[in-house]
């Protein structure tokens, strides 16, 4: 008659001594885990420096500057985009320069589009055999943060005291623009 | 008759496998270091999480580890990285520094560094001790074009000598000098071992209940 109370009595102990157990186990998987510290995921990812010029597009096509006169010039607005993913120093240069109407041509840089050029002062100003890289190039004072979009205005002028050595005579250029990190560089290294 | 015998010993058997899972456990509790890093703080033991790294730019976290021992112990610190395009390991550097004892520990780039196994002596004692360490990330301002939008993930572990390192992980090769000593346990089985127990237990508790049950039935 006392047979079902010792069965559930017994049943009751060994569910007690497996959860007992069970536990002891769990600590042991515990300690396990705790023998290691770790930070995880630690991750580093580089900016790109990038930089685009009028889109792409072509500034000075060759009839801009085919019949020049003396004291005339070539007006053309063009953008510089930041295309990369951190802030840039950018400059402008030549390159490629054929012709030799080269000789008698001022380059000038203004902020701004054409109307901007009529009035303001421009950035800059150079002969074309000074307006190279290894030269005098057009540096910008200010850096270009990603995304933004500057608008400048080139203005190419024969001298006025262009003889006729010059008539007939053509030009051809590139014009470059590079751009370099403006963090970590206070002196606008470019190289 | 037959029946009885075999489920007894079957219940016997059970129970002695995972009475000697837990004894196992006891001993080794009692005997294990801890390590602990406290991420509730903000200011110490959180990931780097970096973008738009450029030439020139540094980057320094600062760790606090909690040790809880009982005797000499040997802290080991590696660097797993578990991520990387455009080998950018190549340019990044890392040093870390035991700032509790002022001391460089692992120095170079994470190409370098990585897959090796660097060790901090603790001092003999019991109970817990805090250890320092700095952890600087940057790259030189020589660094080119080519390394421009990439990336590397890493983990940064500490464990003490004698402990599993950790399931699949590439076996640990040590710097000059330094010697790693084996391993004592298989951490990769510990899921199966776990596993193995839960299901001694299970089939402990099930043959004591159907063994009651038959008892009942025949009587």
């Amino acid at each position: 008659m006392n047979k079902p109370n010792n069965t559930g009595k017994k049943a009751l102990g060994s569910a007690l001594a497996i959860l007992v157990l069970a536990a002891m186990l769990a600590l042991t998987t515990w300690a396990a885990l705790l023998a290691m510290a770790k930070t995880e995921k630690n991750t580093f990812l580089t900016g790109t420096v990038a930089i685009e010029l009028n889109g792409g597009k072509t500034i000075f096509s060759g009839a801009d500057l085919a019949n020049i006169e003396p004291g005339h010039a070539a007006v053309r607005e063009f953008t510089v985009k930041n295309t990369g993913t951190v802030d840039v120093y950018y400059r402008l240069y030549l390159e490629n320069i054929t012709g030799d109407l080269a000789d008698s041509l001022v380059f000038s840089i203004y902020e701004g589009d054409k109307n901007a050029a009529q009035t303001g002062t421009p950035l800059y100003t150079g002969a074309a055999a000074d307006f190279v890289a290894d030269g005098s190039p057009f540096v910008d004072g200010k850096t270009l943060a990603p995304g933004e979009t500057r608008t400048l205005t080139a203005v190419v002028k024969m001298g006025e005291g262009s003889g006729n050595a010059f008539q007939g005579d053509t030009v051809g250029f590139d014009l470059t623009a590079q751009c370099v990190q403006a963090r970590n560089n206070p002196d606008k290294e470019f190289n | 008759m037959k029946r009885t015998i075999t489920t007894q010993s079957l219940a016997r058997g059970f129970a002695g496998l995972l009475l000697a899972f837990a004894l196992t456990g006891r001993q080794v509790l009692a005997a294990e270091p801890q390590l602990v890093l406290d991420k509730n703080q903000p200011s110490v033991n959180q990931s780097f999480s970096v973008t738009d790294m450029l030439p020139g730019d540094a980057v320094e976290e600062q760790y606090t580890l909690q040790v809880h021992r009982s005797g000499v112990i040997t802290l080991l610190f590696d660097v797993i990285v578990t991520d990387e395009t455009g080998d950018l390991g190549e340019a990044l550097n890392i040093q870390v520094t035991d700032a509790t004892a002022g001391t460089v520990l692992a120095s170079g780039t994470f190409d370098q560094v990585r897959d090796q196994v660097y060790r901090v002596q603790l001092p003999d004692g019991s109970g817990r001790i805090d250890r320092d360490f700095t952890i600087r990330v940057w790259m030189d301002t020589s660094v080119g074009n080519e390394y421009q939008n990439s990336s590397l993930e890493a983990d940064f572990r500490w464990y003490v000598e004698g402990e599993p390192a950790g399931p699949d992980e590439p076996a640990a090769t040590p710097a000059p000098g330094q010697l790693i000593p084996a391993q004592t346990g298989d951490p990769s089985s510990l899921a199966l071992w776990i596993a193995l127990a839960a299901a001694c237990a299970l089939a402990l508790a099930f043959i004591r209940i159907k063994t009651k049950g038959g008892r009942g039935q025949h009587e």
